[in-house]
């Protein structure tokens, strides 16, 4: 009976067995220590499919991802002895954000109608400011460490090399990063890039596999690959730094032995000789750069920042068109320098010139020593009207760094010869198209550029001696002019009016003497006396000299006077006839009563007429 | 030895006189600096003739262009000013006149004249009052003519001309007495100004507490009414009146 007891217990006990093996389970586990920014797994694991799964709150830690859900099974057989074990497993992939020690609350699972809580994990976060990247997925068979162990700061690190540590603002300077390694690196990625602030950055890393070249640096032999370059240009002048780029790095290190299971050993490392891959960042150190500011002086003002050395070249195709015919004007500045920051330059066209925006031809190549290359600048002009277009010279400056000074460049001087007349414009061909003078810019008239007269200082003419004296003195001169010729005028007239008196008296005398003359027979005095008599008469009447009287005229003035006709007539008859016997001696006595006679009444009549008709 | 000193001593008076560059010399150096941009050597120079209290419109023309071109539109607006007082149609004047006034901040309007009163205005505003001093002159000597071919021509339609004549150069010469009457009213007997400063403010009585009327810019003018202490009453063109210090102001 006892023997029969036993047994059943044994039985029942062994009957339990599977029971007793599947006792719910929960548990939690993680890293208990991890590093600023890294990045690791919490795993809760049940032995049992639960109905629902309750993640905890992680509270400093950053949920990157999960939970993600798994399931294994296992079945065993040891010495007949069958195990069956599931394992369902929740994993999160945290980050640590945060220096310090955090507790994470469990989770809790149902299992069966009942609830279980896992355990509560305690994290260490150690201020190691490493930062980790979700790093790149492990090749199968390779185990990651999360951080590198047995990988000095000598193995394996990051320099910034700058080719010219003072350079010109505007001018280029290479920034190339190395990797220097004694070590075998697996992987690399390039975490953070720097800003390059205060530059303008073109990157000309090779395309490819880095090229990997030895040095020797302190007896030691490195592998140096370049695994960056960048062509910088300084923007502004000062000091700049450059922030350092950060880096991760797999690399393959021994691995030490570990007192890790068969399973462990099998699976987890290397079956030839034990490697595994290391996780390292890597950052670079820090570069300044003293960039020189352009010098001011001698700055020429076609300068717009350019920097480096550069051509010009240009062309103007053809050089005689018609009217509304295009012209191209091509502009080309090759060199080396930041080619890509060349600014448009400045071409004043004449007016009635129409330039369109350039056409721009960039034939630029960057590389590791610098930007070089050309651009191409194409204008398009059409002239509107005829004539002849200056195009001025087109003048394009740099700063030579090398030679640090400032070179300009110039264009020659283009003529442009258009022939013919607007005809395009408007449908009325022939019809004159008048345009309003086209004021480019409201300027001042230029200065008299002659030499003047000055005058002292508020002198005034008006009102001035000067001014009184040129405006009294001509009138007292007038006024006294004036005066003195009326007296002239009146002493003038009274001589006259006297001669006029004694015209009859003196000739009276004179006729009286041709009388006395006429008795003692002498004719020729006679004559002589007559025809004086009748001539001074006429002078002393008519005042006019006797040197000035001659027989026309004496015609004339009787006209004038109104002396008829037969009266004029008489008396020149008479003055004829003295003039004949004058020079004809011998004439009768008889004659020269006559004559006599005639004179006397001549006179006495012409007296009478010239007294009434007074002028 | 008597003779060698006397010169000596003569020269030695005599050579400051020698060493001042005659203002002829000055205007073309002046003159040079302005065609070869240096616009302040220009000012400095004609500024030195103007010092010897000599003058002429071409001067105060090119010392305001000199002004203009170096930014200082209310000396470039009071030389104009100048010029044209000396010659008022001076068409180059006139024209640069206008163009500094557009550089100016105050645009005055002002109170519009009747048109006779225009018309007036702009008829003796043809020449300067010397102008119409000489032009006086003339008319004078053209009625003495006119009226000597009439007391000494014989006959009856030469008179007759010669006393038309003479009657125009009369009437012409009456015009003339009361251009020269306004123009010398118009430039000599009242006080203009022009504000130098780039801002001046004119307050209701001359006093620093007196309460501010308006505000008047660089190269606005303004007539002087009237001055108490170191202020001066204002009229502006448009009938504004105020009082604003001296030193604000450039007689012209």
């Amino acid at each position: 009976m006892k023997k029969k007891t036993l047994i059943i217990w044994l039985f029942s006990l062994f009957m339990w067995l599977p029971v007793l093996a599947s006792e719910p389970s929960f548990t939690a586990s993680a890293p208990s220590q991890v590093a600023v920014g890294e990045r690791f797994r919490v795993v809760y694991s049940a032995n049992k499919r639960p109905a629902s799964f309750n993640g905890p709150a992680f509270g400093e830690f950053r949920v990157l991802s999960g939970p993600n859900q798994s399931s294994s099974s296992s079945t065993q057989i040891i010495n007949g002895q069958v195990t069956h074990s599931e394992n369902f497993s929740f994993t999160y992939i945290l980050e640590a954000t945060r220096e310090g020690s955090f507790n994470i609350p469990g989770a809790t699972i149902t299992v069966e109608g009942r609830n279980f809580s896992s355990n509560e994990l305690s994290i260490r976060v150690s201020g190691q400011a490493a930062r980790g990247a979700q790093p790149s997925a492990p090749a199968p068979g390779q185990q990651q460490a999360p951080a590198a162990q047995g990988v000095s700061d000598r193995d394996i690190y990051l320099r910034a090399v700058v080719s010219n540590a003072n350079p010109y603002q505007g001018q280029a300077v290479t920034l190339t990063y190395k990797l220097y390694t004694r070590v075998v690196v697996s992987q690399y990625s390039i975490e953070k890039l720097p800003a390059y602030q205060g530059f303008w950055a073109e990157d000309v890393t090779p395309s490819g596999q880095p090229q990997v070249t030895e040095e020797v640096i302190d007896g030691q032999r490195y592998n140096v690959a370049t695994i960056r370059q960048v062509v910088l240009f300084p923007q502004r002048s000062g000091e700049l730094s450059i922030e350092p780029l950060d880096m991760q790095t797999l690399v393959r290190v021994s691995a030490p032995r570990r007192s890790g299971s068969l399973l462990d050993e099998f699976f987890g490392g290397s079956p030839f000789g034990g490697f595994q891959n290391v996780e390292r960042n890597l950052r670079s150190n820090q570069v300044r750069v003293n960039v020189r500011a352009l010098p001011a002086q001698n700055r020429p003002p076609s300068f717009r920042g350019m920097v480096g050395s550069f051509e010009l070249n240009t062309g103007l195709s053809p050089l005689e068109v018609n009217v509304n015919e295009p012209v191209t004007l091509t502009l080309t500045i090759n060199g080396s320098g930041n080619l890509r920051m060349l600014e448009k330059p400045e071409i004043q066209f004449p007016a009635n010139l129409e330039a369109f925006d350039p056409n721009i031809t960039d034939n630029i190549r960057i590389s590791a020593s610098g930007v070089s290359g050309s651009r191409q600048y194409e204008y398009l002009l059409i002239p509107r009207t005829g004539g002849t277009f200056e195009i001025p010279p087109i003048q394009f400056s740099f700063f030579d760094p090398a030679a640090s000074r400032y070179v300009t460049r110039s264009s020659p001087a283009y003529s442009l010869t258009v022939t013919g007349t607007d005809t395009a414009t408007g449908e009325g061909s022939g019809a004159a198209r008048q345009e309003d003078v086209q004021y480019l810019a409201s300027d001042i008239r230029f200065i008299n550029n002659t030499i003047f007269y000055l005058q002292p200082k508020g002198s005034l003419f008006f009102r001035s001696k000067l001014f009184w004296f040129l405006l009294i003195g001509p009138v007292f001169l007038f006024a006294f002019f004036l005066v003195y010729w009326r007296r002239h005028i009146r002493l003038q007239s009274n001589t006259a009016l006297l001669r006029n008196r004694k015209a009859q008296k003196m000739a009276r005398k004179r006729l009286k003497k041709a009388g006395a003359f006429l008795k003692s027979g002498n004719s020729a005095e006679f004559y002589d006396e007559i025809f004086r008599a009748l001539w001074g008469y006429l002078s002393d009447k008519l005042s006019i000299p006797v040197s000035r009287l001659n027989k026309e005229q004496v015609s004339e003035v009787f006209g004038q006077k109104g002396v008829p006709e037969e009266m004029a007539g008489k008396f020149l008859e008479t003055l004829n006839e003295c003039e004949f016997a004058r020079f004809a001696p011998g004439s009768p006595q008889t004659r020269m009563d006559e004559t006599y006679q005639r004179a006397l009444d001549t006179i006495v009549t012409l007296e009478k007429e010239l007294k009434y008709k007074k002028f | 030895m008597k003779k060698l000193v006397w010169w000596l001593s003569g020269l030695l008076f005599l050579s400051p006189l020698l060493l001042k560059a005659s203002p002829e010399e000055l205007i073309r150096q002046a003159n040079e600096a302005y065609v070869n941009g240096q616009y302040s050597y220009a000012i400095e120079l004609y500024e030195s003739v103007i010092e010897q209290e000599l003058e002429s419109h071409e001067l105060y023309y090119n010392l305001g262009n000199a002004y203009f071109k170096e930014n200082l539109f209310g000396a470039a607006i009071l030389n104009y000013e100048r010029a044209l007082k000396l010659k008022p149609s001076d068409e180059n004047s006139l024209f640069n006149l206008e163009v500094a006034r557009t550089r100016t901040i105050d645009r005055i309007n002002p109170v519009p004249l009747i048109f006779y009163e225009r018309w007036w205005k702009n008829f003796y505003s043809k020449l300067s009052v010397d102008g119409w001093s000489w032009m006086i002159i003339f008319l004078l000597l053209g009625f003495l003519a006119a009226m000597g071919a009439f007391f000494f021509s014989r006959t009856r339609g030469m008179k007759k001309t010669a006393f038309g004549v003479s009657l125009i150069f009369a009437v012409a010469m009456v015009v003339s007495l009361a251009a020269v009457r306004a123009q010398y009213s118009n430039t000599y007997k009242r006080k203009d100004a022009i504000v130098m400063v780039p801002r001046a403010t004119a307050k209701s009585s001359p006093g620093e507490a007196s309460p501010d009327l308006f505000v008047i810019h660089e190269g606005s003018k303004a007539r002087i009414t009237s001055e108490l202490g170191e202020w001066y009453e204002v009229r502006l063109a448009n009938g504004n009146v105020g009082w604003v210090k001296k030193y604000a102001l450039e007689v012209i």
